[in-house]
């Protein structure tokens, strides 16, 4: 009977103890990496619906996921009559994270769009389906699993360095697809996640959505997932990653048999997907996005990086300008309009408070700038914005940016 | 040699600003965790850190326990200081 009392004040205390623990982090503004995503059996990872938290690695900002597990707007899943949509896909540079949402590149885009289109009667939507760390065969997957439901008659793919990675030169756990014969599949040595049950993921959801509400648990997360595995590689013990480095996949010929099948497999999947969009009846629009240097607005960084490492500047959006042209697909290149913006007006169209600048995700100038570059395409060529009534009224180099 | 201390003095407000502005924002931390180190070591100087052995099982427990909980907070800290900060890690369930 002492005993148990005993036991119950010293469990008591302990809690208490870590309430202060929760509070002193909290006092302290100490903030981990939330959790958003769930297992998925078909793309193997989502966000997760109504998820919310803080992105806190690159400046610092409240991030809230819609009911369809989407960095965007609530929606419906049929458009209001008269609502022209457009689909965005890709990965963490179109989710914007980091910035808050109305500043992200789908939301200045709509806005545009609607300035000059919507007086047509024609409201615009920008759905966000772009998902951080999305592969080309994730985006593919979404394309066919969860975009037609909502009807976008516009399908805006964006594909950046990590387009043309493959299982064996940059391991993860994504599905990937590989040639089987002339036809692409599923590759069989993809593995489903595991726990990817109905129940499984209630579970999951609940215990996440519990553990974005207290830092102590965050902490505890960002310990065990980040921590452990970074001291065990420091020390030699997990060397997961590929050594493979993406730049030389963006800015290089392919040195080596599998990087050019890594290539050939990725402009398959661009060729199903524009496809798919055709069968759909949607317009289909690829956009590149390059590395962080190429948009750097310092002339002696760029040439220096280029020269240090013999890449070509262009090599990978040159690509994708050949195949475009070869497939009929209406191609855009961000990089020399965002370098363009950022040498004019001299700023940074990455990096944030907390982090160097021109380095990592786009920030709010850089998404705005590239949501500005997209609309001015669209409007001069979108045979769907022109049936609607859209023209051509500003042009990027003079819009304000907003 | 006057002078350069008096500029030095008068840009220390814009300097401890500069200290405590984004990303060391959270630097000011460190004032409240100086003035426990000083507490615990009044105590241990004044009291020593041996807990006595009159007082109820349960303090002496709840004691273990809550040094235990802060070592393990303490090594938590330190995983979890991401030092290798890398924005393009995604998919953390």
């Amino acid at each position: 009977m002492r005993n148990s009392r005993d036991f119950i004040l010293a469990l008591v205390c302990a809690v208490a103890f870590l309430a202060i623990c929760e509070l002193a982090l909290r006092v302290a503004g100490v903030r981990y990496d939330y959790s958003f995503y769930q297992v998925d059996p078909v793309v193997y990872a989502k966000y997760r619906p109504n998820a919310e938290g803080w992105e806190v690695k690159e400046g610092e900002n409240f991030v809230r996921m819609n009911s369809y597990g989407m960095r965007d707007r609530e929606r419906t899943l049929t458009p209001a009559a008269g609502t022209c949509r457009i689909a965005f896909l890709g990965d963490s540079l179109e989710v914007g994270m980091q910035v808050p949402l109305e500043k992200t590149m789908a939301q200045v885009l709509e806005r545009r769009l609607n300035g000059q289109v919507a007086k047509t009667g024609h409201p615009i939507e920008v759905l966000n389906f772009a998902q951080g760390g999305a592969t080309l065969a994730q985006q593919y997957l979404i394309l066919r699993d969860r975009v037609w439901a909502f009807e976008p008659q516009i399908v805006i793919w964006f594909v950046d360095s990590v387009a043309t990675s493959s299982r064996k030169l940059w391991p993860s756990d994504a599905p990937f697809y590989v040639f089987n014969g002339e036809r692409l599949v599923l590759d069989p040595q993809n593995q489903p996640p595991p726990y990817s049950s109905p129940a499984a993921i209630r579970r999951h959801t609940v215990l996440a959505n519990l553990m974005n509400h207290y830092r102590l648990l965050l902490l505890v997360r960002a310990a065990l997932q980040e921590g452990v595995s970074q001291e065990l590689s420091e020390f030699g013990f997990t060397d997961r990653r590929s050594q493979y480095n993406l730049m030389d996949g963006w800015f290089r010929q392919p040195a080596s048999p599998e990087e050019e099948k890594a290539w050939q497999v990725s402009e398959e999947l661009l060729r199903l997907s524009f496809q798919d969009v055709r069968e759909h009846g949607a317009e289909f629009w690829l956009v590149s996005i390059g590395a962080e240097i190429e948009d750097n607005p310092n002339e002696s960084e760029r040439k220096a990086y280029f020269e240090e490492h013999h890449y070509s500047a262009t090599y990978a959006e040159d690509r994708f300008d050949a195949f475009a042209a070869q497939e009929g697909i209406r191609h855009i290149r961000l990089e020399p309009g965002l370098l363009r913006y950022a040498e004019e007006n001299a700023v940074s169209v990455r990096g944030f408070f907390n982090t160097a600048p021109n380095t990592g995700h786009l920030n709010e100038l850089g998404n705005s700038a590239a949501a500005n570059i997209i609309a001015d395409h669209l409007l001069k060529d979108s045979n769907v914005l022109h049936a609607l009534g859209g023209e051509p009224v500003v042009t990027f180099s003079r819009h304000k940016l907003r | 040699m006057l002078g350069g201390l008096t500029l030095t003095l008068a840009h220390s407000g814009a300097a401890l600003s500069a200290l405590l502005a984004p990303p060391n924002h959270h630097a000011w931390i460190a004032l409240p965790g100086y003035v426990l180190a000083e507490v615990a070591e009044w105590i241990r100087t004044h009291k020593g850190l041996k807990l006595p052995t009159l007082l109820p099982r349960w303090v002496q427990w709840s004691a273990y326990a809550c040094m235990t909980l802060a070592c393990i907070f303490v090594a938590l800290l330190f995983l979890a200081r991401q030092t290798e900060a890398n924005p393009f890690v995604y998919a953390k369930f």
